[in-house]
This record gives C-alpha cells, structure tokens and sequence, in this order.
C-alpha cells in the first residue's frame, strides 16, 4: 500500500519582468522564482503564464520564460501558476503569483544629418532624415514633415523602402528646402506622425539647427603643408566657422566666405592643429604648417 | 572535487537565491554547508561566484561586526581554509601549519585573483590531467634525466625522498631559485648558471619572457658599453652588415663615471616639472652604472644582437646616446645562434599577423633599416628569444605554469631565505580548453601538483615584475589606481596573474622594506593614461592573432591618435564629457638625450640649475590633467570604491570616414566583447554598452550630451571645455569605443642595495634574497636597460652566495 503523501505549506512565488515596461509585440522576459518553507528542491518543477482572462500564453520550468507582449497599449497584470505537484511522497499545491507590465507603443527615434553647416540666404539645400522605430519595425513610406521657425510646414517627404547603410533598421530619405532670406540663426522641426499599422507607433519629432549666412563676398585658398617633410597634406579639415572644407591631394581648400575676421583652423589626422588669425577683405590664401605629432609612448615599446 | 563542483553548479543553476545570508562576513556573502565543506558564495548578477570553500563539518556561526575579524582568524587557523581555485593538498596544509602559518592571507590574495578572473568558470583554470605535452619534463622524467644530466636542480619526490628541513617537505632544489622569466629573470637566470650554479626559474605563465618578449628591444645602457664603442669607431666587428653609426662619436663618449652622474643628476626635470634623476637612489645607479657595460657584453655572449645606436631611452640619461635596438635578421628558417628569424616567426605586418615566437607591441617585427641594419627586424623578441634559448642550452630548468605564492625564510623575520612555495597556474585556451604551452619545451620542468616547495640552496631571485595588477598594492603607490578598470599589463599575453605584486608582497611577508613609492605616482609611464588605442581590453599589447594573447584579447584596437581625439567626444560611464578631447592624450615621458627632445633644454649643461629654471619648466611641462578629470568620481560612482567607470569615445560613421579607420576584425573583437559597439542611434548606443565588464549602468546622459555637443558645433565653441574644433556626431551609424584607461610601468618596490640584496626595515641585508626590476623600488628609470642590470646584478650576487 502506498503512503499517504504529506503537504507542505505554501510555496512562495516571486516573478521579475523584464523589461517592465515594453513595446507592443515585442518580447519580455518573465523570470519566475520559488522556494518552499520546508527546503524542498524544486528545479525543474513548470510554471504557467496566463494574461488577464486566464488563457495560458506560455509554459515551463521554473526560471526565465521568453513571451510577446500583447499589443494593446496600457497595463497587463498576468499570473505566474505553479501547477499542483507531488513527488516522493510530497505535495506541494498549486499557487500563483500576479505580475504586472506597461505595454507602450513604439518610440521613434528621428534623426537629420548631412545639414550644411552653413547655408546662404535663400539658397536650397538638403539633408537627410532618419528614423529608427524602438522595435526595428520597417517604416518604409512613413511620412515626415519639416516645419520652419514660425511652424510653418516648408518640406514633406516618404521615408525610402532601404535602410541607410551599415544601420539595421534606419529608414530615410533625403530632403530638400530652401533657407530664409534673412541671416540668422534658426531652429526647425521634423515631425513624424503617429500610426497604428501593424503596431502602434508614437509621433516622433527632433529639431534642427538651420544657419543662414549672408552671400559669400570673397574666396579663402587654405594650404596644408607638412611642416617637416614640405609636402602637401591631403584630408586635413579647414575651419573658419562657420564654414568648412577639407583639402584636396594638393593639400588646398577653398572656401567662399563673408568678409570678416576668422580664426582658421586647420587640422589633420597624426598633426599637431594650427591656429591663426585671418582678416578676409578681399581673396586670400593662407599657409598651414602642420607638425607631425608625437606618437603615442614611442620609446614605451 | 568532483562533489564540490557539481554542489557549486547546483548553487548556480538553483532559480531562488541558495544557502543562507552572511552579511555578518561580507556585503553579500552567503554559505552553503555540504557535507564536510562549507562553500561561500555570492551572486554577481547571474554569475555565481564561489569565494571561499572551508573544509569544516560545520557552517561558520555567525559572528558580530566587532568579533567579524578574530572568527576568520580562528577558523583559518583551525581548519583548511582555500579558495575554489586552488584546493590544496593535505601535504600543503601539513607544511603550512609546520610553518606556522595562517592560510587567510595567502587565500585573501588569491580570492583577489578570482575577483579578477571572475568571468572565467573556475573549472577552466583547472588542470587538464590528461594532457601531457611528450616535450617537456614530468617530475619523474627529471628525475630520471633532467637531475641526472648534471645541471644541479632536484627533485625530490614527496613520496620517495622527502627531505626535511625546518619541517618542510621540499619537493625541487636547486642553487638558485629565479622568480620570474621576464628581463631580470632571464638575465639573473643566465648570469646565475654561468658561474656554476644551479637554476630553475619559476614562472606563473605558460611562456618564458614576461613583458620583455612584446617590447620594442630598445636596450639603453652606456658607460662606454662594447655597442658605444662600436658606432664610436663606426665599425661592424661581428659582421652584421650595419651601415653608418647614426650618432656623432663624441655623443657616444662615454664611462660609467658620466652615466652615474647623468642617472642622478639633479637639474633634469621632465615634461611634468618633476626632476625625476634627482630621485634615483645613488647606491643602486652607482651600481647600475659599473654593471652596464658588462651587461651589454653579457647579452652578445648570449646572441643578442644590437642596431646602431640611436639615441637613449626615456631615463637613460641627458649627455649621451645610449640605446639600442636589438634585432634578428630576416632569414628561411629561425636560428638563434645565427641570429636570424622566419617570416613565419616574425610576424606579417601587412597580413595583420603576430606570431608566438614575437608576440610584440603593435607592428610585428620592424624593419631595421633606418637603423643602420638592411635585412633585420627589431624588438623584444630579438632578447627574449636569444636569452630564453642560451638559458636552455646552458642547463638552466624552467617550471612554467606555476605561481610563486611564498618566499620562505627559517624564521618569519630572520635567518635566510631558503626555499619558496608555489601553486599551479595554468592558462588555458579559451575555446578548446587545451593548456597552453611555451614555444620552446626542452627544460621545462612539467609540474601540476597544485602546490610545491622549492629549495633554494643560495638565494631566491625575486623577479615577478610590479604590482599594478593588484589594487590593494598599487594603491599604496597611488589612490588614483583604485580604480578597477583601469588596463595593466600586458595582461593577455602574461595572464591576469601579471604583476600582481606577489613577489614584493612576498618579500615584505619575510621583513623586507619598500623603496621608491612616490616614484610610481610621478612617472609618466607608472601613471594611469588613456589610450588612443580604441575597442580593445589589451591597448598595452595590441597585437593581432598569431600569438596566444590575441586570444585573450578579442581585438587589437584601432588607434585613433592624438589628432583623433577632434573627431570623437569621450564620454565617462554615465555619459558625460569630462575634459577638452584634443588634449586628452598629451604625450609627456622621461627627459633623455638628446637634449631638446621632449621640451627639455636644448643647451643642455648636466648638473646646470638653468635646466631647472622655472620658467624652463614651465615651457616645457606637457602634462594633461585629463586622466584625472576621467577618475574623477561621477554619478555612477558607488562606495566602496567609488569606481570613475571606463571612458568612452563616442563618435560618428563621418569620422570613422573621415580618420579613414579601420574598424572590423581583428582590430575589434568578432564576436562582440563588450569593448566596442555600434547602433543606428544615439539613443540604442547609450543602452549598448552594458557588455563592458565595468560599465555599472547605460550611459545615461549621452543623448544629452550629443545634443548639446552639436549645437555648440553648431555655434562654432565649446562652452563646456573649450575645444578648438568640434565636429557635430550626427552621421549614423554611431560608435562606442571603451577608450582604456591603463598604466604601462610599476615603479616602487622592495628595496635593495647595489649588489641587488633585498634589505629589510632595518636596513639590513635579508641572507639570500635578490630582487631587481619593477619588483624592486629606488629608480625612476623605465624599461629593459634597467632591468637587464638588476638581472645581471642579482644573478652575479647569488651565484657566489654559500650554499645551504
């Protein structure tokens, strides 16, 4: 005759969930964790999730069970069950343990770059805006607006069906617009709708800095030299801010810039930078001599 | 064993929190008693890391904060207390408690070495019994042949010829115990069997060379040294194709009487004001300076072979040109005593390629041209290598594999030195498993008992290198290095047992003093840095795959430059800039010839204050308090350490275009560790760098701080710090390079007298203990010319010690 099987109290039940607030449709992990009063080892025992009307949506052992968030937005409370259990002669009943999430809809990130960093007054110009949805969904088509310093809408445009390169799921387009007449500093926007296909997508926006200059008056010619060795420097990066360039294989940049006074910057990878101070009046050319700089702990070797 | 493992992973895979709470012992300890061991541990995250296992059939009481302390003690004493990595035998406990000592100190280190290993399972550091490599020497084989053959060290067999001394069962002897197979130890080692004596190195990694073997073999002696000599007369005598000397011969002029007084002249200051020969203890350069030119000599008996001289190496000294590379020329096949290499060992700088035989810094092998040298390559190895195989070939024994825990003396603060405990220390491959072995084996001694005594019939050479591996230690040179990230090392290819202070620990357990501490805090290459070296754990050795220590590294790095730094933000672990980039990585290092090289006065004049004068010093000091704006404490710094974080260079595919970078495998790890990552936004980025092992949080404030950076781009200033150029991190994709913070040199240490004998707080001479290098304090000079002296030193000195 068999014997009688005894009852241990309670287990206690503790679940984590993470992460505790999540995107609709996407994964969460539930971690779920027990012990009994009496020591009882209770690897391997399974445990259930069911959502808020009592459908199971996942089971297993105890420990961290991978589920999909639903899609509706807004707090899920679940219950974690442990099954009844008997085993050598010990009963453990079954138990369960409620946990709670915040399902929000998918954050989108936009981003512009490849802005002039300086732009004449009235001149078109164009630049990129990208968009990255939180869960990586695709956004191919999804619209965007560019909305002007006084809100005034001045550029729309469809996201590409391509990602930007070496980006999983950056979805862009290229857009253009025309700067204000007056010289100044300005802010803009870009604005991303909200949607509700496939999943719900919050709006997404960020700003953009737009500066207008006046039109150029006179050409700066920038020569980077090697200081040492007398020879050309290729790639080095001018600054005379606001305006930028890089020199070519003959180690110059020309730059077209207001009449004014500039500090001129000039600068290349393994240089030590230059600095100088340039009064643009007419067409000028200004020489750079860059020093190689010390490597890094060369006698450390 | 078995049991205790399987009880541990049980632990580890248990769902709920295992054992019981010991916050009585430690924050976050718990215990878990089984059968006749109590095992504590704690959960790190989702690792469970085992810290103690006490043989006792009872779990600790638990104690109040007051008595915390003596319970440890009672029960060190009174029962076996070890660490998971290094159950030692009954016959080590037996010698301990025969010696009287208590095993928590040694287990306190240890444990440290676990802090430090934790992310490796410790079944990965345990022996793999069925390896046997046929090359080397089992305990019995050396026995048999290695003893029999003449060269002086013993076995002696724990079961067949115990010998007794002191209570201790010795299990090797020999004349000279050598601590260390790095530059002192091999030159100690070498120096030691030349004049007759027996000697077994012991060395805690699987290869003989320690940092000697990835440097640049750039060896700066002087003194009139036979290398001065040589490009003095513009002479080639050993016929190794040198052109033209490359220095003046009235700057290769030179006597020891000149080399002393430049290695403590007064007046030198270097690029951080600090007048860094003033500091050097007299009795050691007056020493170093007489030793050099015989050293030089001692090297070319040994295959060395020198390019011409072409200038002196940081510390090296003001009025003369004093350094050297040593090279090995391009061949087909490798030959020491021929002093060629083959491409194959050498390494392939275009194919990205290092090579065991040369696991150097950074560029494999370098041309030797510009040197005076057509068809050579120079660096570490062309020491390294030569040194290690005359040290075979002469019948010096090596015991690879093995860290010296103890030296032992015949009482604990008095008597001689005579022998030193040391325990097994494998590293093995990290995918396969297999232990790795040296790229020579003939001699090794192949021993994987977990703990040996070792006889020194004269002297124990202390040789094992600094202390920047253990915090506590280096610590006591600097409170910056609290910081737990910062890069020592190099750590990959001499294993994260490198320069942990043991053996200056070691010697201060049986009374010796220190020496030079403040020396460390002032040195350039003793002080924390950070690297323009990017996405790499391993900046110091920055190799490509080839060589065993790419395998512990993941990546070489991509170095980015001073210049680099305009392109990029560097960001601490909570995200925020901390400093103007461009100079973050201001290069200053020791004053040296000629004079004009890094800052200093160009008419120098030794000994003439106008060197010194302050606005001399003031023109010429170059140094960047940018490291110390990147260990400033921040929002992510918690007690007890209240650890900075690492440091992150935070950038854009435009700059990535622009500095033309090359960022893929090998140069960033594949798959990720941790140390370099890439997102389509800023905002993914700052989440993505949890995989560092010392990031404590998400950069939490990078977005704003990207945002902020490219408005004042935008602006055209710098407001926070005052960068000159700023470029605007838009362009996706975005990256994150850990920017390592690391110190390269350990200056401080034991100290010792001109003859290389260790002296205790007394000032007197411990009976048969050496020491030189960077486990020696008292000189500020860097690198292998100091070190191949205090090898010579020591190694000449305990030769002639009586024997026991």
């Amino acid at each position: 005759m068999a014997a009688r099987a005894v009852t241990h109290g309670e287990r206690s039940c503790t679940v984590e969930v993470d992460p505790s607030e999540v995107d609709a449709g996407a994964e969460l992990t539930v971690t779920v964790r027990a012990a009994c009063p009496h020591g009882c080892d209770l690897a391997g025992q399974s445990v259930a999730i069911r959502s808020e009307d009592g459908a199971e949506l996942a089971s297993g052992e105890l420990g961290e069970l991978v589920l999909r968030a639903p899609l509706e937005v807004g707090e899920h409370v679940w219950r974690a069950v442990l099954a009844a259990h008997e085993a050598n002669g010990i009963r453990h009943e079954e138990v369960a343990t409620e946990f709670a999430f915040v399902v929000v809809p998918h954050a989108a990130s936009v981003n512009v770059w490849g802005l002039p960093p300086a732009v004449a007054a009235s001149e078109r110009f164009s630049f990129k805006v990208g968009i990255k949805c939180s869960a990586g969904c695709k956004l191919a088509g999804r619209t965007l607006c560019v909305l002007d310093h006084d809100g005034a809408q001045v550029a729309a445009a469809s996201l590409r069906e391509d990602v930007w390169p070496d980006t999983s799921a950056l979805y862009f387009v290229e857009v253009e617009a025309q700067a204000p007449r007056t010289a100044g500093d300005y802010q803009w926007r870009v604005e991303a709708p909200g949607s509700n296909a496939g999943a719900p997508h919050a709006a997404g926006g960020c700003t953009m800095a737009v500066k207008v200059v006046p039109a150029p008056d006179h050409e700066v010619t920038v020569e980077a030299f090697d200081s040492d060795k007398q020879t050309p420097i290729k790639g080095a990066h001018v600054l005379l801010h606001p305006y930028r360039a890089l020199t070519d294989e003959r180690g110059v940049a020309k730059v077209k810039v207001a009449k004014g006074r500039y500090t001129l910057f000039v600068s290349g990878f393994n240089y030590l930078g230059h600095e100088s101070i340039i009064e643009v009046t007419s067409d000028v050319t200004a020489r750079a001599e860059l020093t190689v700089e010390p490597e890094e702990n060369v006698d450390i070797r | 064993m078995r049991e205790l493992r399987g009880k541990c992973n049980q632990l580890a895979a248990a769902p709920i929190l295992m054992g019981r709470p010991r916050a009585d012992l430690r924050p976050g300890l718990r215990s878990h008693a089984h059968k006749s061991y109590v095992i504590f541990f704690r959960y790190v995250g989702d690792v469970l890391e085992i810290m103690r296992v006490i043989e006792s059939h009872r779990d600790i009481p638990r104690c109040s904060a007051t008595s915390r302390r003596s319970r440890l003690r009672l029960n060190s004493s009174s029962t076996s207390v070890t660490p998971w990595c290094n159950v030692v035998a009954r016959a080590s406990s037996d010698n301990d408690r025969k010696l009287g000592r208590a095993n928590a100190a040694d287990c306190k280190h240890r444990e440290d070495d676990m802090a430090r290993k934790r992310d490796k399972r410790p079944d990965d550091r345990r022996q793999d019994n069925q390896q046997q490599d046929q090359k080397a020497l089992n305990r019995r084989d050396f026995f048999r042949g290695g003893a029999a053959a003449g060269v002086g060290v013993a076995v002696l067999s724990t079961n067949a010829v115990a010998q007794e001394n002191g209570g201790i069962r010795w299990n090797y002897e020999a004349d000279v115990v050598v601590l260390g197979s790095g530059c002192v130890g091999l030159h100690a080692a070498v120096r030691a069997r030349d004049l007759g004596a027996s000697v077994l190195v012991i060395e805690q990694n699987f290869d003989v060379g320690g940092k000697l073997v990835h440097s640049g073999g750039w060896t700066s002696l002087g003194g009139g040294d036979p290398i001065q000599e040589r490009d003095r007369m513009g002479t080639d005598p050993q016929g190794l194709g040198l052109k033209a000397s490359l220095v003046k011969p009235e700057d290769l002029e030179d006597d020891p009487d000149r080399l002393f007084r430049d290695m403590t002249d007064w007046s030198v200051v270097d690029a951080t004001g600090v007048a860094r020969y003033r500091y050097n203890d007299r009795e050691l350069h007056r020493a170093w300076a007489d030793n050099a030119p015989k050293t030089r000599q001692f090297m070319m008996d040994n295959y060395v072979r020198f390019a011409r001289i072409d200038g002196t190496h940081q510390g090296g000294g003001m009025s003369r040109a004093r350094a050297a590379r040593a090279m090995m020329k391009l061949a087909d096949k490798t030959d020491v005593k021929a002093g060629t290499v083959s491409p194959q060992d050498r390494g392939d700088p275009q194919g990205e390629r290092h090579s065991h035989f040369a696991p150097m810094r950074q560029i494999p092998g370098v041309n030797a041209d510009s040197l005076g040298a057509p068809g050579w390559v120079w660096g570490g190895f062309s020491i390294a290598r030569p040194m290690e195989f005359s040290a075979r070939e002469k019948g010096v024994r090596f015991m690879l594999n093995r860290h010296m825990d103890e030296v032992i003396r015949e009482r604990p603060f008095s008597g001689r030195v005579i022998g030193v405990k040391a325990h097994y220390s494998p590293r093995m491959h990290p995918e396969t498993g297999a232990r790795l072995e040296s790229f020579w084996q003939n001699g090794n001694i192949d021993e994987r008992a977990e703990v040996v005594y070792i006889r020194a019939r004269k002297a124990v050479i202390i040789a094992t290198g600094g202390m920047h591996g253990s915090i506590p230690m280096r610590m006591m040179m600097d409170p910056r290095m609290s910081e737990p990230s910062i890069e020592y090392g190099p750590s990959a290819l001499i294993g994260p047992l490198n320069m942990d202070g043991s053996g200056i620990c070691a010697g201060m357990r049986v009374g010796a003093c220190l020496a030079g501490m403040m020396q460390n805090y002032q040195h350039s290459s003793g002080s924390p840095t950070i690297s323009s070296v990017l996405g790499t754990r391993d900046t110091i050795g920055s190799t490509f795959p080839g060589t065993p220590a790419f395998l512990f590294a993941r990546a070489k790095g991509f170095n980015i430059g001073g210049a680099g730094w305009e392109h990029v933000i560097a960001v601490n672990q909570v995200g925020q800039r901390f400093y103007n980039e461009r100079t973050i990585n201001s290069v200053s290092s020791d004053a040296k010839y000629p004079p004009g090289s890094d800052g200093t006065r160009k008419d120098f004049v030794p000994l003439d204050w106008r060197n010194a004068s302050p606005q001399q010093v003031n023109a010429q000091n170059r140094r960047s308090p940018a490291i110390d704006a990147a260990l400033a404490i921040n929002e992510g710094s918690r007690a007890p350490d209240f650890a900075s974080g690492p440091v992150w260079a935070i950038f854009d595919a435009a700059a990535v275009a622009r500095g033309g970078w090359t960022i893929r495998y090998p140069y960033i790890a594949d798959p990720p560790d941790g140390y370099f990552h890439k997102a389509d936004t800023i905002a993914e980025l700052a989440k993505k760098v949890m995989g560092h092992p010392h990031q404590k949080m998400p950069l939490k404030y990078l977005e704003k701080t990207v945002a902020r950076y490219n408005e004042m781009a935008g602006r055209g200033k710098d407001e926070d710090f005052e960068k000159p150029v700023l470029h605007k991190i838009e362009t996706p994709p975005f990256y994150a390079a850990a920017a390592t913070i690391r110190v390269l040199d350990s200056y401080g240490g034991l100290r010792i007298n001109g003859k290389g004998q260790v002296l205790d707080t007394q000032g007197q001479v411990i009976p048969g203990l050496y020491s030189g290098g960077e486990a020696s304090g008292g000189g500020a000079q860097h690198g292998i010319g100091r070190a191949t002296v205090h090898g010579y030193i020591a190694g000449t000195n305990a030769a002639q010690e009586p024997t026991a």
